[in-house]
């Protein structure tokens, strides 16, 4: 294999990937696919308004649950990313240019859905001069304008640490802003080569200093050990993170990073358990679950009571 | 007449491929709806594909044989 399915030729990473086939899978990575009415209604909102997600653009397994259920993620910026990360499905590449007009299709598409809570995320855009701060903040701007009770999730990428550009979309006040860290600082160097593990600490301690509750992620089974991710989730907790996510890795193609190992469910309830005494607010941890999966329930339980 | 689709895996990849690994009903069988009919493997996860309604099933694909997504693995008439 040295040609992509889209034509490109391979980074060597990829080729090296690619001589690793698909793993076979434990019998919990199993879902049922049933494509309801409500799951076929959404897809043809999406084609209609043109719009990207990433239950889409990365394959995601629970697509068939959670449109049923009318969830969603948005992922704005258009379907190239300017970096690349050896987990993600979202194609690297030069993104389009920048369509100022996705924030107010999105927010009528969270009207159409009639979501009370709206998950957006995006590509990182280090060709534009702000990074995408303005498409992020204004994405929420506009949700929030024409769905005044609709709650926004906003994952971001780092905006390079840049406290403007944070400013900028903090100010958008969106109920949960998130930033994954993905894994452990030793295999982020090597997985997730553009982000720096202490820069992204960094960003959540400034959401949090801005008064957001902070959201992480991460993903087990690309090298780390159960140790180590101990070690993360008390960072996370330090650094700020009121709410988080624990996730199997799913590769999504023979040209990423192979599946290092198949974290038992066993384990996830461990880490549950020790995330909760760190005392993060919300924690939802599985081998299914991915960083937007029941986000809504999840802040929920973060929220501040009234 | 219901078609049943491989399920759809990849929108930057229209090709991307899986394969039927196990058919739980034989070609001609009658089935309810919501019925187990078969497991699906694509590269992020093995899916269990159910009967979108009740009738006589026709058996399209065979087991392990490539499959591209969105194309019919079987129909329900």
């Amino acid at each position: 294999m040295t040609v992509s399915p889209d034509g490109r030729r391979l980074l060597r990473l990829e080729v090296r990937n690619a001589q690793t086939p698909i793993e076979s899978k434990p019998p919990w990575i199993k879902i049922r696919a049933k494509m309801g009415p409500e799951y076929q209604e959404l897809k043809s909102l999406v084609r209609r308004e043109d719009l990207h997600t990433v239950c889409e653009e990365a394959g995601c397994p629970n697509i068939f649950e959670c449109w049923e259920d009318r969830e969603a993620t948005f992922l704005i910026g258009g379907d190239h990313c300017s970096r690349r990360c050896d987990f993600c499905q979202i194609d690297t590449g030069k993104p389009a240019e920048l369509d100022r007009d996705e924030p107010r299709r999105v927010a009528e598409s969270v009207t159409a859905m009639g979501l009370r809570y709206s998950t957006v995320t995006g590509v990182a855009r280090d060709d534009l001069p702000d990074g995408g701060a303005w498409l992020y903040a204004e994405t929420v701007r506009a949700i929030k304008k024409l769905n005044p009770t609709t709650g926004v999730e906003l994952l971001i990428p780092d905006f390079n640490g840049d406290p403007q550009l944070l400013q900028t979309v903090f100010e958008s006040r969106p109920e949960v802003l998130a930033h994954n860290v993905e894994t452990v600082p030793r295999v982020l160097k090597r997985i997730r080569p553009a982000f720096r593990y202490e820069r992204s600490l960094a960003v959540l301690t400034a959401a949090r200093d801005y008064g957001l509750i902070a959201k992480s992620n991460l993903i087990l089974g690309m090298g780390e050990t159960p140790d180590e991710v101990r070690i993360a989730l008390t960072d996370l907790r330090r650094a700020g993170c009121d709410i988080v996510t624990i996730t199997q890795y799913l590769r999504p193609s023979v040209r990423h990073h192979p599946v290092a190992r198949w974290v038992k469910p066993a384990e996830f309830v461990e880490h549950e358990q020790f995330a909760r005494q760190l005392g993060f607010a919300g924690v939802l941890a599985g081998p299914m679950v991915r960083s937007s999966y029941r986000a809504g329930r999840l802040y929920n339980k973060a929220r501040p009571q009234t | 007449m219901a078609e049943i689709l491989f399920p759809a895996m990849s929108e930057n990849d229209p090709e991307a491929e899986g394969v039927v690994s196990t058919w739980f009903v034989a070609d001609g069988d009658e089935v309810q709806e919501g019925d187990l009919i078969a497991e699906v493997a694509v590269d992020k996860a093995d899916m269990e594909i159910v009967a979108p309604q009740a009738g006589t099933i026709s058996i399209l694909v065979n087991e392990d044989q490539a499959v591209t997504q969105n194309s019919p693995i079987a129909s329900i008439s």
